[in-house]
């Protein structure tokens, strides 16, 4: 599902330029629940803004599910990644402005699902998610748990095949962090591969493989 | 401790925004310059004279059309019986006036005739002369040092012999130059080059002027001017409406036909303030909205300040010092915009407005601008904001304040739209005059205004001559220019008997209806006019000399009974209760009262015409009775083929020396003539121009700082959105839905006030155009594409960031 050859990202400003990926060749599969570990500075959320999409990389050839998106356009990597992979990040990133249920609907307004459809598909996510009486809530006026699992809830709404965790459980204490780490586990049993970055040897213990990174490269 | 480099190096931060500032209250504060100066001085109209609060100018108004502002009689009689009245003094217009010197004529435009009491009434000093009666017989005049300029190059004129015509009397009268007076000021209601003592028994029109003994005597006199038109025996249903007006209201409150001189507008004077007051309302809003949003662009350095221990006087004087900076900056730009303007406009507002005058409205300013940008700065300072620990954002920008500066902009956008508005409806009932006046028919037609009688003897030789020429369509002559007042009446007879009401009287050269196209709805156009100048010349005399009993000599032959022939108007026909205008045909009509243009004293109905509109749209279209004369078609118009306009000037040039070469060639194009008439209406129009387009640079400059404030606030939910599946065009629409929704709230607040005005506006004309709905359409169209436009580069720009960025944004 996602391969990368010889993946290079490399960071310039005037002054410095820095090599974030170098040289990177990964392979993972449909179903797949991988971990990236490495020391702060590593690389490891730049590998993954540019699985989900989010950047391109300097070189090097990213194929997702067969396709090569390593050199498309800001706008078909938006079109490529709709609908098809799910982000959920260390602070949550959730829009102040809109309340859970709106949040949760943002992936969905912009897949042009019917106004019924949207509704059927938050109300069954937040339910699963354990947060349905919470759906007219604000974000500062929910937990950090909480706000994660909302986090999850608009990464899977629209049923996509990949999720990207960067640092899911970071914010988080231990109990709301096995909360997250068991609704990432439900759903990669349920057929979803997952792509996780972390820190934490607990939460790494969730995946199936992992890779370790160290100054842009595979160590391990 | 203020440090000036420190001050320097943060006045240079956020340097975008501050030049925003810079130039919406520098173009406001230049703007506000200008008014004060330009109210100031029409304000200041006739205030000059020493008895200023006790003259009073008389008129007397009649039911229908506008009042005229000249009175008949000489008032003496009454003067003396009203002890309240201190003196009367009468001023009265020498019209087509020509003067001669060392065999040379001369146009005279200002000259007018006098009584003995003008200079002990009216404070113009006499420069040169006898200082408070300079006329001591009939034939002495005073002239100006304009006059003395413009003819003699000299004012060693006093003792020099001039000689002196006019419409009403053209044979030269000799008079001798007995006195130089200083010139009129700009701010009085008339300016006079020449004036000429009232001939003995001339009894007329004029501007009659009455000087109290105390102003509030005033309130007493109308009742006693109409008891002697009471006593004189005027049936009490048709009284007049008698006004003494204040000499200091008559430039600004006075719009009466025949004014001595184009005069000014109230209203057009409070449209002007009300958009100088918009524009700095607009350009206020804006500082008060980039000085909050530099207020949180700035938080940390505030923080980080005070826990370094600053207190919050030292804080607040700093941001003190940095907005005195800008100020400093304003005002000198806005100096120097005044500079720019005053040229642009001919406004000199550095003499009108004293240095103390001026240091007060900088003055003032400059304690507007501090309140507007340091008092938030203190109320946050003041309140909380060091002690808690919260995000200052959060606190400081609640929801709430960022309602008030959107509630801002809609203000702005609110007042943008409503000066389009009025811009568009103004600009409408203008067009709508312009293509009513004679049916809009006005492209290739100059007009000859108010020529001297012995130029209108000659008007046929010149109509001859014109035509000769293939460029030259078709020439004609009138009593009144295009727009102007006709103001000649008469009491009729028709059909034997006497119509109650007087009825207008036009007279017209015979190709007057067929120069104008213009089409009679029944019967004819005038059949060939028998008469010459000449016999009307003769004519006039015999029937003066008939008055005092002279008998007419033995070959002269009057006009036949009934032998004229009369256009009537269909305003005429409702007057005289004709049915239809075939019925009007070959009805009898006698001309009973009028002095001079009953030479012909009655005549049958040829033809009858539609409303034509010849007069202003001030006032509605009048019953009217239109006769052929040769002798008071003072007015010429010439139509001609656009296409070959400088031969067929070169050609009128030629034509007109050949046979007036004494006479100076005036003329203008007939659109220049509506200018002049509509002239406050016109200046309205082009000044509300300059401010819509003012107001929408202000407003638009606004929207950059309110947009890039919105944009900044919203980085990251942008990224999320991206993140999430938004692509450039969903974030357009994202971003944009905002100012869309700003616009649509301004539209629905402005259009219904810019509604309301307009209509008080249009009650000015006596024909208005609709306020229709795409007026309003319109300018919300208007609004909202500068909007967009303005908004477009930075919204685009925050569509396209890359989302990894904009999601690590704080």
């Amino acid at each position: 599902m996602i391969k990368t050859e010889n993946l290079t990202k490399v960071f310039k400003t005037k002054e410095v330029e820095t090599t974030a990926i170098n040289d990177l060749s990964i392979n993972i599969e449909k179903g797949e629940f991988v971990g990236i570990m490495g020391p702060s500075g590593c690389g490891k959320s730049t590998l993954l803004n540019i699985i989900g999409m989010l950047d391109a990389s300097t070189s090097g050839s990213y194929f997702f599910n067969g396709i090569d998106v390593s050199r498309i356009t800001e706008q078909l990597r938006t079109s490529a990644r709709k609908g098809k992979i799910g982000f959920v990040f260390q602070n949550f990133n959730l829009v102040e402005d809109l309340n859970v249920s709106e949040n949760v609907e943002l992936p969905l307004a912009y897949l042009n699902f019917s106004h019924k459809e949207r509704k059927r598909l938050i109300e069954e996510v937040l339910d699963r998610m354990n947060i349905g009486h919470r759906a007219k809530h604000f974000p500062n006026q929910l937990s950090g748990g909480q706000q994660q699992r909302v986090a999850i809830a608009r990464a899977v709404v629209a049923n996509p095949m990949l999720i990207l965790a960067d640092e899911p459980t970071g914010n988080l204490d231990s109990k709301n962090g096995i909360e997250v780490m068991r609704l990432l586990t439900e759903y990669n049993q349920a057929g979803t591969t997952i792509v996780m970055v972390t820190h934490s040897q607990r939460d790494a213990a969730y995946s199936h493989r992992l890779i370790k990174l160290y100054d842009g490269s595979i160590v391990e | 401790m203020i440090r000036p480099d420190i001050i320097t190096r943060r006045f240079k931060r956020n340097i975008g925004m501050k030049i925003v500032s810079i130039l919406c209250l520098s173009i406001a504060f230049a703007c506000l310059i200008l008014i004060v100066a330009y109210a100031t001085f029409e304000l200041s109209y006739d205030k000059f004279h020493s008895k200023s609060n006790r003259i009073f100018r008389l008129s007397v108004e009649r039911k229908t059309g506008l009042p005229d502002a000249r009175v008949y009689g000489d008032w003496q009689d009454f003067s003396k019986e009203v002890p309240e009245i201190e003196s009367v003094t009468r001023i009265g217009s020498i019209r087509q006036a020509t003067f001669t010197y060392d065999n040379k004529i001369f146009n005279l435009n200002r000259a007018y005739f006098v009584d003995s009491l003008f200079f002990q009434t009216f404070s113009y000093p006499i420069k040169v002369g006898e200082k408070v009666n300079p006329f001591p017989n009939q034939n002495s005049i005073v002239v100006s040092e304009n006059f003395a300029r413009k003819y003699f190059n000299s004012e060693d004129i006093i003792g020099k012999t001039i000689k002196v015509s006019s419409r009403d009397n053209d044979t030269d009268q000799t008079y001798t130059i007995n006195g130089i007076m200083f010139d009129f000021p700009a701010n009085t209601h008339f300016k006079a080059d020449m004036l000429v003592p009232i001939p003995r028994g001339y009894n007329f029109f004029f501007y009659t002027y009455f000087l109290l003994k105390t102003p509030d005597d005033v309130k007493t006199l109308p009742d006693k001017v109409v008891a002697t038109y009471q006593k004189a025996g005027a049936d009490s249903s048709k009284l007049p409406i008698v006004r003494f007006q204040p000499i200091t209201d008559i430039h600004l409150h006075s719009n009466k036909s025949r004014e001595m001189e184009r005069n000014g507008s109230f209203q057009s004077l409070i449209i002007l303030v009300s958009a100088v007051a918009l524009i700095l309302l607009i350009a206020l809003i804006n500082l008060s909205n980039n000085s909050r949003v530099l207020f949180l662009r700035n938080r940390d350095y505030y923080v980080l300040k005070r826990t370094h221990g600053a207190t919050i006087g030292i804080l607040i004087l700093e941001e003190i010092v940095q907005c005195l900076i800008l100020c400093a900056f304003i005002i000198l730009l806005g100096f120097w915009f005044v500079f720019y303007l005053n040229k642009l406009l001919g406004i000199n507002s550095f003499s009108i407005l004293s240095i103390s005058q001026l240091i007060i409205i900088t003055t003032i300013l400059l304690i507007v601008l501090l309140l507007v940008m340091v008092l938030p700065v203190v109320r946050y300072f003041i309140k909380d904001f060091f002690s808690r620990n919260r995000n200052i954002e959060n606190t400081f920008m609640s929801k709430k304040k960022s309602l008030a500066m959107r509630g801002f902009v809609i203000a702005q956008v609110t007042i943008s739209i409503f000066v389009i508005i009025m811009t568009i409806g103004v600009s409408k009932q203008m067009d709508y005059v312009l293509s009513t006046q004679l049916g809009g028919k006005m492209d290739g037609i100059i007009v000859l205004p108010n020529q001297p009688t012995k130029v209108v003897k000659n008007f046929d030789r010149l109509k001859e001559e014109l035509l000769r020429n293939p460029k030259i369509i078709a020439v004609t002559a009138a009593m009144e220019p295009p727009a102007g007042a006709i103001l000649d009446k008469t009491i009729i007879e028709y059909e034997g008997e006497k119509h109650e009401n007087p009825v207008d009287l036009f007279c017209v050269d015979g190709d007057f209806f067929s120069f104008f196209n213009l089409n009679v709805l029944a019967g004819t156009m005038f059949p060939r006019y028998p008469y010459t100048f000449d016999w009307e010349s003769k004519n006039i005399n015999i029937t003066m000399l008939a008055r005092q009993g002279i008998k007419a000599p033995i070959d002269f032959q009057p006009p036949a009974e009934y032998s004229d022939c009369f256009l009537i108007n269909e305003s005429a026909l409702a007057e005289l209760g004709i049915k239809s205008p075939a019925d009007a045909i070959g009805k009898r009509i006698k001309l009973t009262s009028h002095p001079v243009l009953n030479i012909i004293p009655g005549g049958r109905i040829v033809g009858v015409v539609d409303d034509y509109k010849y007069t202003s749209m001030f006032e509605k279209e009048r019953p009217l009775l239109i006769i052929e004369r040769r002798m008071f078609i003072s007015n010429f118009l010439i139509r001609y083929d656009t296409a070959y306009t400088n031969e067929v000037l070169a050609s009128i040039r030629e034509n007109w020396f050949k046979i007036n070469p004494d006479y100076p060639l005036n003329y203008e194009p007939l659109p220049e003539t509506y200018r002049n008439i509509y002239f406050n209406e016109f200046n309205s129009k082009r000044f509300l121009s300059y401010f819509s387009m003012l107001s929408l640079l202000i407003s638009a400059l606004g929207l950059t700082v309110m947009m890039s404030f919105f944009i900044r606030s919203r980085v990251k939910e942008i990224g999320i959105r991206k993140v999430n599946g938004a692509n450039t065009i969903d974030i357009l629409i994202f971003l944009n839905k905002n100012l869309i929704s700003w616009i649509l709230i301004s539209f629905c607040i402005a259009s219904p006030f810019a509604y309301y005005v307009m209509n008080r506006w249009l009650q000015n004309f006596a024909y208005q155009t609709s306020v229709s709905w795409w007026v309003f359409v319109s300018a919300g169209i208007i609004a909202l594409f500068v909007a967009l436009v303005t908004v477009s580069y930075q919204s685009i720009k925050a569509a396209r960031m890359n989302p990894v960025d904009a999601i690590r944004y704080e």
